[in-house]
């Protein structure tokens, strides 16, 4: 909780979430797909991170 | 020499930094390295839960594609940018940011990051680019995945402990060397491969806070130019160094404006309540074809706003009631929605500071502002070196092995140094990567080096005589005041030396006055930055003369000695550079149009480590063809 108290006296709150999981939680990989071709342009996690089917590239 | 305990650290991988770029590094990398076996070591100046340009937070993710649902291409963003940086940008490397930065987020929220929604579940935009979020533990969580990642990999986490210098063997990376900013402790890092990923630099010129509020800046203090100090002295071809960024934000504070232009549609005007951006709309055509098109670039924002505050018709106000009040307007016949929707915008304007900018909010209710009732003023920022926002310092890197690009030698993101990599505010030429496309950068950068230790790793070559040397010279200020500190009554005044604190001073009003800083309301000339080559050539022989009580003292001194170094790199550059390419960052007096005939290039540059002399060069813009 956020408590802004002004010169004039007057006092405004507000809550704002911080966070969605659990402190420690998260997963670096995130439950995705993951693959082992150290050549190609996909990162670990993609392309279902990316949700395509493929890693966009110039024809 | 002071009596520090040598730390000896071996590993393949060495990842410098802790921000964004550094841990979307170690995340990826660490998943590749724990396959082929291999050890991967980050080093942080600070704690990686609040380190780096997001250790207070952020209130919106400024690159996200929406490639999935079609919201945008990749080759949109690419235009997006060549827009706002004047037609100097790297295609290849922000193309290969925009089609990756997607994943990233999709990362973070996975991890915990709250991004507001619509009531169809999709993400909330504030404008085209950029997604609304709960930001307060942004850095946190992002820090998490990466701690989480080294720890599962067998990794190693090393915080509190200041790089300073490269190892090099020849013109391959070998390691780097630093000390503990808490414990008396000078690290030796042998490494494979190294990823410098230490941040942008601040403070190199004069900042508008003085006195007890000397050191608040827009941009975070503690940012010291130490990728591009450690890029440089590693022999690496240098970009943009010219290409400084300028924000202009709330004053005082430097509160974020995005959600006020984009989310709230705000107006900015002069005193005498002209909105400059129509008041000289006229100014852009000078600037063709960038400063014709929307989003009009940053720079030439800034610059029709210092057109009135040079013209007297100062402060600049953000109309922030006037623009709740047209949100507000649409429900004005529903008094009890209308009330609704003011309490909601009132908080999202002060969520906008509390989650990245505490201080802003400190000062509005210090100032009485409360955003619904009366504006606020804005000013443009002292200058920064930031190649992650709307600038583009940073080292000169390979372009990504599948794009028909002209700069491609070897390993993406890979400087010309062998087995070094930058990324995030360490590698230039790429703008507009933010906090989600730092990280992207640093994952792309992490598999990177992972395959060229695989490919071409060997044990790195270490000259330990020669590291001896560096630590007698990088503890040198610690001897000095101990040598000297009892030869005057006041010992932070001493013909033998001078405080970190004085140095930075120095080199802070000699960038101001020469480089174009807030005094000179940015304008420099040649004769000018020739003038500050000259002193700049003594203020680095007195930088010798820097003196530590600490090891605190200590970072400060060497956090100096790395801005010195950004600093020469920009005056150069500025100099090079024979034309007024961005105005709203700088303006060359003596050459104050754009000329796209002759520099419509990129202005590179590189220190010798032999004869110790600066090469200026041109290098040709490739764009992505048919885009």
């Amino acid at each position: 909780m956020w408590t802004v108290k002004f010169r004039d006296g007057s006092i405004k709150r507000f809550k704002f979430p911080t966070r969605t999981t659990p402190e420690g939680s998260a997963k670096p990989l995130g439950d995705y797909a993951t693959h082992d071709d150290l050549n190609s342009q996909a990162l670990a996690t993609e392309p279902a991170s990316l949700g395509l089917s493929a890693v966009p590239t110039i024809k | 020499m002071a009596n520090w305990e040598t730390v000896v650290v071996e590993t393949d991988l060495l990842i410098c930094g802790g921000g964004f770029s550094a841990c979307g590094a170690a995340t990826e990398a660490a998943y590749w390295a724990k396959k082929k076996g291999l050890k991967v070591t980050l080093v942080d100046k600070a704690a990686l839960d609040r380190s780096g340009a997001v250790a207070m937070g952020l209130s919106a993710i400024n690159q996200y594609v929406g490639v999935k649902d079609g919201e945008n291409t990749v080759e949109d963003y690419v235009r997006y940018v060549r827009q706002d940086l004047m037609g100097i940008s790297r295609e290849d490397l922000v193309y290969n940011i925009a089609r990756h930065v997607d994943s990233t987020v999709h990362l973070f929220e996975k991890w915990g990051l709250k991004i507001w929604k619509d009531e169809q579940g999709k993400y909330v935009h504030e404008g085209r680019w950029q997604l609304m979020i709960n930001g307060e533990s942004y850095k946190i969580i992002i820090a998490e995945a990466a701690k989480n990642a080294i720890a599962d990999a067998g990794g190693e986490l090393i915080e509190r402990v200041f790089i300073v210098e490269p190892l090099l063997d020849g013109n391959r990376i070998a390691g780097a060397v630093g000390f503990g900013t808490r414990e008396n402790k000078f690290y030796v890092f042998k490494a494979k491969a190294v990823i410098a990923g230490m941040g942008g630099a601040v403070h190199v010129f004069r900042p508008r806070s003085v006195g007890e509020g000397f050191g608040r800046s827009w941009y975070p203090p503690f940012n010291s130019g130490s990728s591009a100090y450690f890029t440089i002295k590693a022999g690496a071809e240098m970009t943009c160094q010219e290409v400084r960024f300028i924000p202009v934000r709330f004053k005082d504070a430097y509160g974020p404006v995005g959600a006020w232009f984009l989310l709230f549609k705000s107006r900015a005007i002069s005193a005498e309540g002209g909105d400059y951006m129509t008041t000289h709309k006229e100014v852009l055509q000078n600037y063709a074809p960038y400063g014709l098109v929307k989003p009009i670039p940053a720079n030439l924002r800034n610059y029709l706003g210092m057109i009135d505050v040079d013209a007297g018709l100062g402060p600049l106000y953000m109309e922030t009631a006037e623009a709740i009040q047209n949100i507000a307007a649409q429900y004005k016949d529903d008094p009890k929605a209308f009330k609704k929707k003011m309490k909601e915008l009132e908080s999202e304007a002060w969520e906008d500071f509390l989650d990245m900018t505490i201080s802003q909010a400190i000062l509005w209710a210090s100032q009485n502002v409360k955003p619904e009732e009366k504006h606020s003023e804005i000013a443009a920022c002292e200058p920064y070196f930031i190649g992650s926002h709307s600038g583009a310092s940073g080292a000169w890197v390979s372009g990504p092995e599948d794009l028909p690009t002209p700069y491609k030698w070897g390993y993406t993101n890979m400087t010309t140094v062998e087995g070094l990599f930058a990324v995030g505010d360490g590698s230039g030429a790429s703008s507009h990567k933010f906090s989600s496309g730092s990280h992207a950068e640093g994952r792309i950068a992490g598999k990177q080096a992972v395959k060229f230790i695989v490919e071409k790793g060997k044990a790195p070559n270490v000259d330990m005589a020669a590291v001896e040397k560096l630590k007698e010279r990088i503890l040198r200020p610690l001897d000095l005041w101990d040598k000297h500190k009892n030869e005057t009554t006041d010992p932070e005044v001493n013909t033998n030396y001078m405080m970190p604190r004085q140095y930075l001073h120095r080199l802070q009003k000699l960038m101001d006055e020469y480089a174009g800083g807030v005094v000179s309301a940015f304008k420099t000339s040649k004769a000018l930055c020739e003038r500050g080559l000259e002193l700049m050539s003594m203020l680095k022989e007195d930088s010798e003369k820097m003196a530590a009580r600490n090891a605190h003292e200590l970072t400060r001194a060497w956090e100096n000695i790395q801005r010195t170094w950004q600093a020469e790199a920009h005056i150069r550059t500025i100099l090079f550079r024979e034309e007024t390419r961005w105005p709203g960052y700088y303006f060359r007096s003596d050459t104050p149009k754009m000329d796209d005939k002759n520099w419509l290039c990129f202005a590179n540059c590189q220190w010798d480590r032999g004869t110790g002399e600066w090469k200026m060069m041109k290098r040709d813009i490739w764009t992505i063809p048919g885009v």
